[in-house]
């Protein structure tokens, strides 16, 4: 070593000290800084992805007149990169104590709620919130504002500084709701108005959900069987009134004899062809003694039923004029999304104007069978043939349409329904719908059933709009051009459980929250199901042979989707938006066939991601298994759901079921495609599944 | 000649061996190309730092023990035995020691953080998500996060190089030191986790205490630290490791280690055990080469 370089290094050991010096300090910084001292500022409410309030409440809501302004909560998760918006405080504490939660979101990093100090609020007769009417005012006194004022953007304030009123007459369309408010002494004043009392944060997390959740659904299934069973036992009875009128003895035409029959007996319609139309007001049965046919002709409505219990039993019908609604109906659902979160009936006015416009298009027409203004009807054993509609239902609550077949338009651009129900809860069962639009197509019925009916090659088979509570089971459907069973408009707690649908665009696509979907089979169709529903669970369906299995729509990873049977679909399950969903509950999963690892008897213990290159071609592509076995790829399955509110688009199952859940399906069908893989557990899968 | 020149001089000397061999950028490259590959197939780099990192930690305690016994095997030993001329600078045998350590720590840091940067930087342009219709904000997530993580992967390397290094002065061939070389890797990459999993399934470690005996498996302590600092924070679910434990292990590690270099490099105390030693891996050696 020479002494000239001597200062060389010199300089360089002190540079090199240094740095080490700096390079530990710097690296004992990174873990002593703490990350979660910013909170991020709220944003407007339109930019949240929202939960909590039905599409046809939104609509109601933003219609009216009355400045109304229900509670919001926003909320910025650790793991979620959106920002979610619940209406309702108790929606938030509900769906924070869901089980998953925060393992699909993390932690809540800020909270805001709505601010109701200073700002005039008032209730209106149903206990919805008003606050101050113009904006401008509302800026000027809103004393907590945090950031913009345009249509509710301002007005936040952090959930742990806020006091909240609970149990006063506050409402929101889903219930009773908890007021926040910036200071107490706001707080106060509204206890003074409209009762309630005062807690905090803490407590109001605590506070039951006003909604049933998704689990409860399940429950409920029975009931409403049982409830539905109940309406048709009372409707069957309408059938066994006693005779008083004969037509073709008694009276020359059917017409006639309604009108000289007493109320609440039956007009008997001896086997013959009535060439008439037929209007009736008062409480009758009309019952066929034989192949009795009522012929309109031709030209509008052949049959009008306007009287409470009225029953129509075992006749025929046709003759119906050739009106329909036209092209705005027949186009108008077929290609957008109406129910998704871009839906927008902005250009409306005025409080159910968007309502009207609905009925304008749909309760319009020629039909079979008008039901306006009765309730507790019943249509029984009737043919219906038909170019325009079967039979719309009109404000007409309680009725129940059984054991009739609606034969529609072939093409179904020229035809309408096999059944409008608006505003007409009911029973609609073991009937059939040939062609033209929706075999059903329900509007504000509320808690309807359809049961057990069969529908083939229509536009749809069943199509739900602005309709909760709807029990849709057993059916059978083929052919439809657009769906199965369709459900649009964000509605809440409907049931499908139990159909059949093959041959369709789209089997499935349900919308809405706290839905059930199960027990499903859905074969040869383009897509199996398409889930828009969040807080829902689909569960114990077979999903087989269709080009598309199940693709999730909802931006927001809260349903429930396990044990379903996934076989020979050419690929099991695409994403159209969102983040990582986990598909797995409980410790178990799905049946997916291709899914491949060493089993304990139930589940597969590696994790399979039907959305992944790999292991989406695992049923289908020699060669996949071994790529899927490699190392590098089974290592970083792993820790695939560690952070799945970080992961884009993906779906993964970290259990897999190694054998079919429905084997009763597959073994009907005799398929061999599913051959369990259960074994090195000991012993064969379906029997240690199923035997205990 | 101070304490510190030496010491500058030596690690200078060892830091401008990794920059002189090719291979060895060859093998930054090559780490990069893996890390592709990996967050290519997992989809951490849209995700954002947290989850890259998720993706990056399994690969990483493969790959970073591999380096770091590329660099270590032969620090000391080996056919072209470096340590004479070594031996003959005019420093102590700690400056010596530290000297070739951290010169070697650099280029390790530099040839496993180098592609960790490049990483960090895609996700800087391309991670998180972005929307029209919705507000988007980014969470726990945040770039420190995955600096964090950067570090934890070097003093993880910094704790492995140590180990290679110990190995490397206690065998006298080249192939004696392949193997002791090897041998480090197994016990790193799999012997530490395996122990573990053997004393739980015995009930010789006890449920409570699982989280700090992990720490004395180097990347048990490495994964749990990541997963505690890393991950944790965005799932708010602490209980991975405990940290002090693998805080201390690892520095155990790295002491004992670098302690064994110190004691073991000029041959003198330990002559016996470590002929004895290093016959018994040259003849495995030899036995795997037949």
């Amino acid at each position: 070593m020479s002494a000239e370089s001597q200062p060389r290094i010199e300089t360089r050991t002190v540079t090199a000290v240094s740095i080490l010096v700096l390079v530990v300090g710097l690296v004992a910084g990174l873990f002593i800084v703490d990350l979660g001292s910013a909170t991020p500022e709220p944003v407007d409410f339109d930019e949240t992805v929202s939960v909590g309030l039905t599409l046809e409440d939104e609509l109601r809501l933003d219609n009216s007149d009355a400045d109304i302004e229900l509670p919001k909560v926003q909320t910025f998760y650790s793991q979620y990169p959106y920002v979610v918006g619940y209406y309702g405080v108790e929606s938030f504490a509900a769906e924070q104590r869901q089980p998953a939660h925060e393992q699909r979101f993390g932690f809540p990093n800020a909270i805001y709620v709505t601010d109701y100090a200073g700002r005039d609020v008032e209730l209106t007769e149903t206990g919805l919130p008003v606050t101050g009417n113009s904006t401008a005012e509302r800026t000027a006194t809103g004393g907590h504002n945090h950031g913009g004022t345009a249509g509710g953007s301002g007005n936040w304030v952090l959930a742990e500084e806020a006091v909240y009123v609970v149990d006063s007459e506050a409402r929101t369309p889903s219930g009773e709701t908890v007021m926040p408010f910036g200071d107490r002494e706001a707080a106060e004043a509204f206890v003074e108005s409209y009762g309630g009392e005062i807690v905090g944060w803490e407590a109001v997390l605590e506070v039951p959900a006003g909604d049933d959740d998704a689990e409860a659904v399940r429950g409920r299934i029975a009931d409403r069987h049982a409830e539905a069973n109940a309406t048709v036992d009372s409707r069957t009875r309408l059938r066994d009134r006693p005779v008083e009128t004969v037509v073709g003895e008694d009276e020359p035409t059917v017409q006639s004899a309604i009108e000289a029959a007493p109320p609440n007996t039956t007009v008997l319609v001896p086997e013959g062809t009535y060439r008439e139309h037929v209007d009736v007001d008062k409480p009758l049965t009309l019952r066929a003694d034989g192949d009795a046919r009522i012929v309109g002709n031709d030209n509008g409505t052949v049959v009008t039923i306007t009287a409470n219990r009225t029953a129509f039993v075992g006749l025929n019908v046709s003759g119906v004029g050739g009106s329909t609604p036209g092209p705005t109906v027949t186009d108008g659902h077929s290609t957008g999304n109406v129910g998704g979160a871009s839906h927008d009936h902005g250009d409306t006015v005025g409080d159910d104007s968007w309502d009207a416009d609905v009925e304008d298009d749909y309760a319009q027409g020629d039909t079979a069978i008008e039901v306006t203004n009765a309730e507790d009807v019943l249509v029984d054993e009737t043919e219906i043939h038909t170019d325009a509609a079967g039979i719309i239902l009109y404000a007409s609550p309680g009725s129940v349409v059984r054991g009739t077949t609606v034969v529609g338009s072939e093409n179904y651009r020229e035809g309408h329904m096999g059944i409008v129900a608006m505003r007409s809860p009911g029973v609609i069962e073991n009937s059939t719908f040939v062609g033209g639009l929706d075999g059903v197509y329900t509007h504000r019925s509320e808690g309807i059933a359809v049961r057990g009916n069969e529908m083939i090659d229509n536009r749809m088979g069943i199509h739900l709009m602005f309709t909760s509570g709807a029990l849709l089971t057993d059916n059978a459907m083929s052919g439809q051009e657009t769906a199965g069973i369709y459900v649009m408009t964000g509605p809440q707690r409907n049931a499908i459980v139990g159909n059949e649908i093959r041959d369709t665009e789209t089997a499935i696509s349900v919308g809405g929250t706290d839905s059930y979907v199960a027990e499903n089979v859905v074969t040869e169709n383009d897509l199996g199901v398409r889930i828009e529903a969040t807080a829902s669970i689909v569960e114990r369906n077979v999903v087989a042979d269709n080009r598309n299995g199940i693709e999730a729509w909802a931006l927001l990873p809260t349903n429930r989707v396990t044990h379903n049977d996934f076989v020979d679909n050419r690929r099991h399950v695409s994403v159209s938006s969102g983040r990582l969903r986990v598909w797995t509950h409980d410790g178990e999963g799905n049946y997916w066939e291709g899914a491949i690892g060493p089993t304990d008897g139930t589940v597969i213990q590696r994790p399979y991601t039907p959305t992944a290159p790999v292991d989406g071609r695992l049923h289908q592509v020699d060669g996949a298994a071994t790529l899927a076995r490699a190392p590098a790829l089974d290592a970083l399955a792993g820790f695939q759901g560690a952070v799945p509110g970080m992961r884009a688009d993906e779906v993964i199952d970290v259990a897999p079921l190694c054998a079919p859940v429905n084997d009763e399906w597959f073994e009907a069908t005799e398929r061999t495609d599913t051959e369990p893989i259960c074994r090195s557990g000991g012993g064969s899968a379906a029997q240690t599944r199923y035997d205990d | 000649m101070s304490r510190f020149q030496g010491f500058g001089a030596v690690a200078w000397r060892e830091v401008r061996t990794v920059v002189r061999t090719r291979s060895y950028l060859l093998l930054s490259v090559g780490l990069l190309a893996v890390f592709a590959g990996t967050l290519r197939a997992g989809g951490g780099i849209e995700g954002g730092y947290i989850p890259t990192a998720v993706d990056l930690l399994l690969p990483l305690e493969l790959l970073v023990p591999l380096v770091a016994v590329a660099l270590g095997y032969r620090a000391f030993g080996g056919e072209n035995d470096d340590r004479p001329v070594l031996l003959s600078y005019p420093v102590s045998k700690g400056s010596l020691v530290a000297g070739v350590y951290v010169g070697r720590l650099i280029g390790l840091a530099g040839i496993i953080g180098g592609p960790l940067l490049a990483v960090g930087a895609a996700v800087s342009r391309i991670g998180g998500a972005e929307s029209r219709v919705f507000a988007t904000h980014q969470g726990a997530d945040s770039p420190v996060l995955f600096v964090r993580f950067l570090a934890l992967t070097v003093c993880f390397g910094a704790v492995v190089l140590a180990m290679a290094m110990a190995a490397s002065v206690l065998v006298r061939t080249s192939r004696a030191a392949l193997a002791a070389g090897l041998a480090v890797l197994v016990v790193v990459v799999a012997g530490g986790d395996l122990l573990a999993f053997l004393g739980l399934t015995a009930d010789a470690i006890g449920e409570d205490v699982l989280g700090t005996v992990l720490g004395a498996s180097p990347n048990s302590a490495y994964r749990g630290l990541v997963l505690e600092s890393v991950v944790g924070v965005a799932t708010d679910q602490g209980g991975a490791i405990d940290v002090s434990a693998a805080v201390a292990g690892l520095a155990g590690w790295l002491v004992v280690s670098l302690g064994a270099v110190v004691v073991g490099i000029d041959r003198e105390p330990f002559a016996g055990i470590r002929t004895g030693i290093g016959e018994l891996t040259g003849r495995v050696a030899g036995a795997l080469d037949r």
